[in-house]
């Protein structure tokens, strides 16, 4: 967790592609070995074809035209040697499978724990710039397709290079059989050169055949990429206004959003048919049908002359016509390993993203939670550094909240009081200033302790879509059952557990859909009093709640706030008016501090603000009569 | 529901609901739209393919000329130059037809998923609020995406046909006998087909489960990364991603293992096939009057493996063409559904005159007999601003549903003015009115262009204007990038209350003739709520106004109050006449909406509480507990602005706060102020624990528990309590929660005592 994020970690997208291949350097080699293996495996039958037709004619006949007059036992033994060789390449081929598999699938497995990892540790910096719709299908997508470069991309590429590999050999050696070497002759220069030919078409076709396959792909990687950037683009589209209907329906932009669907569509759809028509006249097809030609009519020749018997002929023949069928196969694993590596690249962005929270070198272990805590002059902007944001959420604030003291946090909309709960949280750092408890910065103490300390009650409560039991022991894994219901119970939610369908075991429905908004809060406040924190925060600003369940949530919060520094966003008169220390905040900066009596008193803007507040009135006209406020 | 997020779209729809015949008609008449495109791509493939079948043969010929007893130079030249010709053209002829279909391939997915948005678009609500919004995403993306492939590969598969059909009339053509000999491929052939169709099937499909388990998973912990973090509880989390992560390995392993056993197993056939026809063709090869000659031999070992290959990608294109036409399907479901609500073809435009809102025997329901609206009548007269008031579930928001016509009531008429909604078109009502709902939903987008959604033409100082209006523009310009700020999923990086705030600006900008405003501030706290409240008067005073409200202000000020109950409009008056009339919506006030007298009364008692700890010595703990206690306990003090929430303390008010209070009592006696403790001892002294039990199950379900009993509607209160109450009444009546204190001024009229 601790990580001196200083020493982090650079990828290269390519480096983090073959990761996989160079983690398991041995077997990744031998999966090598084994995939040349089988593809001679595969080869070898064609040159015994060649073999086995000249077995069909009759040896006595040295032109080869004479038919044998029956199947001899060489030729029964070919055949043998063609099954053979088939059920040694099934098992080969089967256990290349399996390394490859295990290879690469674990690759996947660990990148994708990693990545997550990664994200979990990012601050929140990451997270609110950083769309989680993006990072999910990087996680999933990405990392798929990165796999899917490995195997069976790379995989099927090797096979096709020891595939050209083999027939150039095979058509090479040919060339230096003495009885062809001066078949072909030119004067160059007065020199007679033999053409090695074979050795030609092969030297000349192969790199041609391959430069111009990358090519291909090379060609296709935009497309890809702006085909793939449409189609989240129309994802995203459609999700927003299937996910706000409603609001389409009200203000009836129908046909707005039709046309807007129609653009979008249409621009999809240029970007597939640039993608599919790519696909059309595939270049390097060609250069093996020229090649193809060539060696037809060269050993057609050949053996005319006497210098190549049929057999040969039909070897190479078949060796050639096999190639053609990497035509299928070959740029379509091109592709994939270009595109992998564009994969790659989006994922290795990611993890390439600078933290900006930097976790202490040194650490401070011994802390008074317990102590003041002192923001001094504090401020403080969302964003990382490059986006030159200048405006800040929380300005020049200076406050101390002395050690137990029940804090209330008031301010409109955007003011900072979010912010001031976040940093203490330590889930951003101060800009500028420092924020000190018990006279230590928080930046000296590390995260998990910060918030080993430190409990929140957040706004919109977030509930995982686990068991009851699993999201309240959220706030300490090891509590027992005991303490769980002890907790659930002071926060007044045993009640309501036992009733549901399978008490504590009953799993929450996402985003706790299946509970309500109060029964949500209270599993939240047992969260945190499970958790037991020195100082709690609070952020209670939302009420939209019926007396009883506001009454329930009193009392639970009650049972958390004993004993403890506590932090609370509120907008309740009767919290105000209890609380030690009332922070008022507007514009990220503090406006005024004090207790309700003397903010009463003193502040034009509490007083404003108080105004506002539903009962307030009566208060005010209580404390003008008797002049002073209860 | 699907609410198990990405989770819902691992789940496949078990069963395709139409014929295979119905769904493959319906793709091709999509592609009928490109009659002659695909016609030409047809021919052209036919042609690539007889021609790709043709240039093994010419090698073939090639070889016998070469084998005879005087070879002709010319003729092999001939041969190759033919050859070559050959497989130029077919690949011009193939790379046109790739062109063409691309087009058309891409162009039919356009076709169809405009289509199904169009149709998304139209349908009923009431479809979007039953789907997880990403479902129905998909039936756009990933559907078409699929329904594309599926075309591909019909494309593939009648050239994969034709080859192999005329492989097979080629080889006939050359030898019967090898022709029967290629045969032996099919059983081998027919053996992988029924692997991948059952065991890899299921293999598949159980690997793409446990990876949608992994994706759900990140994602939840994704939208839950605050919790984790605030926590600690990241390396839990990671654990767990690991074992749904493993397990998503060993699914995806043993897949793959099976796609390694393909390869090879395919090879491995052609191979034997290759033995079998060297073994036939060399027979035939081979004796003094041979029956075929060396190129034929040739051929009969270059087409067998064109005679393999397309067998063997029919059987992989099974998997596509199921899946493909799995999605057809689902895509089937919504083009054929009929929208309950779309414009009739009489529908004319609202016309300007017509305002006000008119509910004549309104009957709703959401769920085949349960009554949602029950035979609702009233009328709302152009310019007045009307609040709705009720408990939950008593048909406020549906009320605005309808007047939305995002229903149709199953009885009765909603009109404005004096049009029927069911002969308006949807898009001019739509103009004239506005609602802004509970929920705020905020598109992706910038803040000015969220804000402009409800006018497009307005100028960003008009936006700038009406957010400055409703307080707004405070929060925006603090924000990272002002009005420029990109909302990102729905407004994470804003608060619920800003939210609000700028779905109330986007609203008030579309400046419609009828407002409604669904509990729409109720997100935001005191003092920005009295700012848009101002705005709202300053902005829409002379309008139709319907506020579903909690807001003591919106009520009084209201030209009328509508009080439901359960679907039943059961009061209609102005506030002062409603609260005269001492009936239901009296006893609702008090509950949720007079939080003036109850403040001021949990103070005091507070203080008394405050001074009671004091006096017994304690340390003081809760300071806020006693006072807190009655405050709530006793009149249902609510929050700064106490909502209607989910529905509770309204039901059964009294008895319920008083069982709390005895809870309380048990818990901390100490807490409680003196007096209180000992009504509480008394009470108990007469209650038995049955009925303790009794009530807190009560508890737990307040909506089950059906009506209103007013504080004189229980006696559960000991007299001895009452007594006391009552005497405090008397001494200081405002001392007293406000239903109690309604209740001491009744029984004094009653002189129970």
């Amino acid at each position: 967790m601790t990580k001196n994020t200083s020493e982090k970690k650079r990828f290269t997208a390519a480096g983090y592609m073959l990761s996989g291949l160079i983690k398991y350097k041995g077997v990744t080699t031998g999966a090598i070995i084994l995939t040349i293996i089988s593809t001679v495996l595969v080869t070898i039958p064609s040159i015994i074809i060649g073999l086995a037709v000249n077995e069909l004619r009759d040896p006595a006949d040295p032109s080869g035209l004479t038919p044998a007059l029956g199947l001899t036992p060489q030729f029964i033994l070919y055949i043998w040697i063609i099954i053979g060789l088939a059920l040694l390449y099934m098992g080969l081929y089967f256990v290349v499978g399996w390394v490859w598999a295990i290879v690469t699938l674990r690759w996947e497995r660990d990148a994708r724990q990693d990545f997550f990892e990664a994200l979990q540790e990012y601050s929140m910096t990451f997270h609110d710039e950083v769309d989680s719709k993006r990072l999910l299908s990087v996680a999933m997508q990405d990392i798929t397709w990165v796999r899917f470069s490995l195997n069976p991309a790379i995989r099927n590429i090797l096979g096709g290079f020891i595939s050209f590999g083999i027939t150039m050999i095979i058509l090479i050696q040919i060339d230096f059989r003495p009885i062809i070497q001066n078949f072909v002759v030119v004067s160059f220069f007065g020199q007679s050169i033999s053409l090695p030919v074979y050795t030609i078409i092969m030297v000349i076709g192969t790199p041609l055949y391959l430069i111009l396959s990358y090519r291909y792909a090379n060609a296709v990687e935009p497309v890809r990429r702006k085909r793939s950037e449409d189609m989240e683009l129309l994802t995203a589209r459609t999700q927003g206004v299937f996910q706000g209907i409603e609001v389409v329906r009200a203000f009836g932009t129908e046909r707005v959003e039709q046309e807007k669907f129609h653009d979008i569509s249409k621009t999809y759809e240029e970007s597939v048919t640039k993608e599919g028509r790519l696909a059309a006249f595939y270049l390097p097809a060609l250069v093996l049908v020229a090649m193809t030609t060539i060696a037809f009519f060269y050993s057609a020749y050949a053996v005319i002359n006497g210098v190549l018997n049929p057999g040969e002929m039909i070897t190479i023949l078949v060796l050639l016509v096999a190639l053609e069928g990497l035509n299928f196969h070959f740029p379509r694993m091109l592709l994939v390993l270009r595109g992998g590596y564009v994969n790659a690249q989006r994922i290795v962005d990611i993890l390439n993203w600078d933290e900006t929270m930097i976790e202490p070198v040194t650490e401070v272990t011994e802390v008074n939670w317990g102590g003041d805590i002192v923001f001094d002059n504090v401020s403080f902007k969302y964003g990382s550094e490059e986006n030159n944001n200048d405006h800040y959420a929380l300005k020049e604030f200076n406050i101390t909240i002395p050690s137990g003291s029940r804090v209330a946090l008031i301010g409109g909309p955007g003011g900072g009081k979010s912010t001031i709960l976040k940093l203490l949280l330590r889930l951003y750092d101060p800009t500028e200033g420092s924020i000190t408890v018990g006279g230590v910065n928080l930046r000296d103490v590390t995260t998990e302790s910060v918030r080993d300390t430190v409990g929140l009650v957040e706004q919109d409560i977030f509930l995982f879509r686990m068991s009851v039991h699993d999201n309240i022991s959220f706030g300490r894994s090891q509590a027992t059952q005991d303490e769980i219901e002890d907790a659930a119970t002071r926060a007044q939610a045993h009640e309501f557990i036992v009733e549901l369908p399978e008490g504590y075991d009953t799993i929450i429905g996402e985003r706790g859909m299946t509970l309500s908004g109060g029964q949500r809060q209270r599993l939240a406040i047992a969260r945190a009093i499970i958790q037991d924190p020195k100082i709690l925060l609070l952020d209670d600003s939302v009420s939209a709640v019926d007396a009883q369940t506001e009454f329930l949530m009193r009392k639970a919060l009650n049972e958390v706030m004993a004993n403890r520094t506590s932090i609370t966003v509120t907008q309740r008169l009767r919290t105000l008016k209890e609380s030690d220390l009332i922070v008022i905040v507007d514009k990220g900066r503090l406006i005024a501090a004090g207790c309700h009596d003397d903010l009463l008193r003193d502040s034009e803007h509490y007083r404003r603000i108080f105004e506002r507040l539903p009962g307030a009135q009566k208060l005010l006209a209580a404390a003008r009569t008797s002049g002073g406020v209860a | 529901m699907g609410m198990h997020g990405p989770r819902a779209l691992t789940r496949q729809k078990q069963k395709r609901s139409r014929p295979i015949r119905v769904l493959l008609g319906r793709m091709i008449s999509y592609l009928g739209k490109f009659k002659r495109i695909v016609t030409i791509g047809a021919v052209l493939s036919l042609l690539a393919t007889i021609v790709a079948v043709f240039d093994p043969l010419i090698l073939s010929i090639g070889i016998n000329s070469v084998l005879t007893e005087n070879p002709v130079l010319e003729t092999i030249l001939l041969l190759t130059l033919i050859y070559a010709i050959l497989k130029v053209t077919s690949w011009i002829m193939s790379s046109v037809n790739t062109w063409i279909m691309a087009g058309a391939q891409a162009g039919f997915i356009q076709n169809v998923q405009e289509d199904i948005y169009s149709k998304l678009l139209q349908s009923d609500l009431s479809y979007h609020k039953g789907e997880q919004s990403g479902n129905v995403t998909s039936r756009v993306t990933s559907d078409t995406v699929e329904l594309g492939t599926g075309v591909q590969v019909m494309i593939d598969f009648s050239s994969q046909i034709l080859m192999l059909v005329s492989s097979f009339i080629l080889l006939f053509l050359v030898s019967p006998y090898i022709a029967l000999t290629s045969l032996v491929v099919v059983p081998g052939v027919a053996f992988m087909a029924l692997l991948f169709g059952t065991v890899g099937q299921r293999i598949m499909l159980a690997s793409r489960r446990a990876s949608g388990e992994v994706s759900g998973q990140i994602a939840e912990n994704l939208s839950g990364i605050h919790v984790a973090k605030a926590f600690n509880r990241e390396d839990e989390l990671a654990e767990r991603m690991m074992e749904l992560n493993q397990e998503s390995y060993r699914h995806g392993f043993r897949f793959m293992i099976l796609m390694s056993a393909m390869q090879p197993l395919v090879r491995s056939i052609g191979q034997f096939a290759l033995a079998a026809m060297l073994f036939v063709a060399g027979s035939l090869a081979v004796g003094t009057l041979p029956a075929m000659n060396i190129g034929d031999v040739f051929l009969g070992i270059v087409l067998i493996s064109r005679f393999l290959w397309p067998l063997l990608s029919l059987t992989m294109m099974f998997t596509s063409v199921q899946s493909s036409l799995a999605a057809m399907d689902r895509v089937s479901d919504i083009l054929d559904s009929k929208p309950a609500i779309a414009d009739t073809p009489e529908a004319i435009s609202l016309t300007d005159e017509s305002d006000g809102i008119y509910f004549q025997n309104v009957t709703f329901e959401y769920v085949k007999d349960t009554q949602v609206l029950k035979n609702v009548n009233f009328s709302i007269e152009p310019g007045q601003m009307v609040a709705i008031v009720g408990h939950t579930g008593a048909g406020k928001t549906t009320i605005a549903s309808l007047v939305n016509r995002f229903y149709d009531p199953n009885e009765g008429h909603v009109l404005i003015g004096d049009q029927d909604l069911r002969g308006v078109t949807q898009e001019s009502l739509h103009n004239a009115l506005s609602l802004i709902p509970q929920e705020p939903y905020l598109f992706d987008d910038t803040i000015t262009e969220n804000i402009r959604y409800g006018r497009p033409e307005s100028t960003d100082d008009e936006i700038k204007e009406i957010c400055k209006t409703i307080g707004a523009d405070e929060f925006i310009e603090v924000l990272a990038d002002g009005y420029d700020t990109v909302i990102i999923e729905g407004g994470k990086n804003l608060s619920a209350g800003q939210r609000q705030m700028i779905t109330i600006a986007r609203t008030m900008l579309a400046n419609p003739k009828i407002l409604i405003l669904d509990e729409a501030t109720s997100r935001l706290d005191a003092y920005s709520e009295s700012l848009v409240q101002d705005a709202q008067e300053r902005l829409f005073s002379n309008r139709t106004t319907v506020v579903i409200a909690h807001r003591l202000t919106t009520i009084a000020n209201a030209s009328k109050i509508l009080m439901f109950d359960h679907g039943e409009l059961i009061e209609e008056g102005t506030h002062e006449e409603l609260l005269a009339q001492g009936g239901q919506f009296k006893s609702l006030y008090e509950t949720y909406y007079s939080h003036q007298g109850i403040e001021e009364i949990s103070e005091e008692v507070a203080e008394v509480a405050k001074e009671q700890v004091e006096k017994h010595g304690g340390e003081t703990p809760e300071p806020s507990g006693p006072g807190m206690m009655m405050g709530m306990g006793m009149g249902g003090m609510g929050p700064g602005h106490g909502g209607m929430g989910s529905g509770g303390m309204g039901m059964k008010p009294t008895p319920e706060m008083i069982e709390k209070m005895k809870e309380l009592y048990k818990s901390d006696p100490d807490s409680m102020p003196e007096p209180m403790r000992e009504m509480m001892e008394k009470m108990l002294e007469n209650e038995n624990q049955d009925d303790n039990n009794e009530e807190s199950v009560e508890n737990v379900h307040p909506d089950e528990t059906v009506g209103y009993g007013g504080p004189s509607g229980s006696g559960r209160p000991s007299p001895e309590m009452m007594k006391r109450m009552h005497e405090q009444y008397k001494k200081d009546p405002d001392s007293v929660p406000a239903h109690m204190r309604d209740h001491f001024k009744r029984m004094s009229e009653k002189e129970i005592e």
